[in-house]
């Protein structure tokens, strides 16, 4: 049964968890939980927080309280990035870490590589500082334009704002982001 | 274009530390003893769009609406007797509008004189009058 979920669409998955299929629902949690760990984590900036926010959106999406319509048209990760993100939103104001002591954990649990280049560890310091500092609607709308590569129609539907207003988010985060890495460079 | 590859390439930079290694088997078991999903019978094409909004609110938000609609039922008992409930001030009989045929004989001011003279008196009065005059002509 586990091999057979496996092999199954994403869409055919939720309609399964949807009728309480453990399988379908352990196969989705395996095939998406790095992604969407690695999305809260873009917006937390934080490990452990970003793994609880997954997992709270995971533990959501299995006890009905996060409901997907088919019919809408929106594709599964679509919509599941929105209750991802939200969940990270929570979590942020859940909780009372300082964003200067995150940036040291994060390096040190970054991988060993990056410490090996004094270059690059230097750039990578910049811009995680730098990040940390923007808002977090604007680190959001950055993360999931660019890094998910999301077009502005998805991330809009994402974060529940017009198109107009995700271009202005990342027009703003970029700006930000430029002033800030000539500050930290 | 050039400032977007520039700018994924700058985000490529953040290294995300690789999450502990049973995150999504730990994610499996914590949302399985969770207990007894609370889904409708069907996520999808399950009730009107309201129950669906409704389904996807937390406990919280439920008690919230469930403890400030028992704050405004409490309000409104506590604020007193309503509009169109209260008591009409007592009105003093200083004139007696009287609807029944009988009863219209009778007005009376505080005085006890009557209020209006009654129709059918002055018409028989006038009549008594016009009577008078063809006697008197003969």
């Amino acid at each position: 049964m586990t091999e057979a979920a496996d092999s199954l669409n994403d869409e055919i998955l939720m309609q399964r968890i949807s009728q309480g299929d453990p399988a379908a629902f352990a196969a989705l949690v395996r095939r998406h939980s790095t992604r969407f760990y690695a999305v809260a984590y873009r917006v937390l900036m934080h490990k452990q927080d970003a793994e609880d926010a997954v997992q709270d959106a995971f533990c959501k999406l299995w006890n009905g309280k996060a409901v997907w319509d088919a019919d809408r048209g929106a594709r599964f990760t679509t919509w599941f990035y929105r209750i991802v993100t939200n969940q990270a939103v929570d979590q942020l104001s859940r909780s009372s870490r300082r964003r200067g002591a995150t940036l040291d954990e994060h390096l040190a649990s970054a991988e060993p590589d990056a410490e090996a280049v004094a270059g690059q560890r230097q750039q990578a310091e910049a811009v995680v500082s730098a990040l940390a500092e923007l808002p977090e609607r604007q680190r959001t709308a950055l993360t999931l334009f660019y890094h998910e590569e999301l077009s502005q129609k998805e991330v809009a539907d994402v974060m529940g704002i017009t198109p107009k207003a995700v271009e202005s988010l990342v027009g703003r985060a970029k700006l930000a982001l430029k002033e800030r890495m000539q500050v930290y460079a | 274009m050039h400032e977007d590859r520039e700018m994924k390439a700058l985000l490529a930079q953040v290294p995300i530390p690789q999450p502990r290694a049973d995150l999504a088997e730990s994610i499996i078991v914590t949302a399985m003893g969770q207990g007894a999903q609370q889904r409708p019978v069907a996520a999808v094409h399950q009730g009107g769009a309201f129950l669906r909004w409704w389904r996807a609110r937390d406990g919280a938000y439920a008690r919230g609406l469930a403890v400030a609609a028992c704050v405004a039922a409490l309000a409104y008992i506590v604020s007193g007797p309503k509009a169109g409930y209260a008591p009409q001030a007592h009105k003093p009989a200083q004139q007696q509008l009287v609807a029944s045929q009988e009863a219209a004989v009778e007005r009376y001011t505080v005085n006890g004189l009557p209020l209006l003279a009654d129709i059918a008196f002055v018409e028989e009065a006038v009549f008594e009058e016009e009577t008078l005059f063809f006697d008197l002509a003969g």
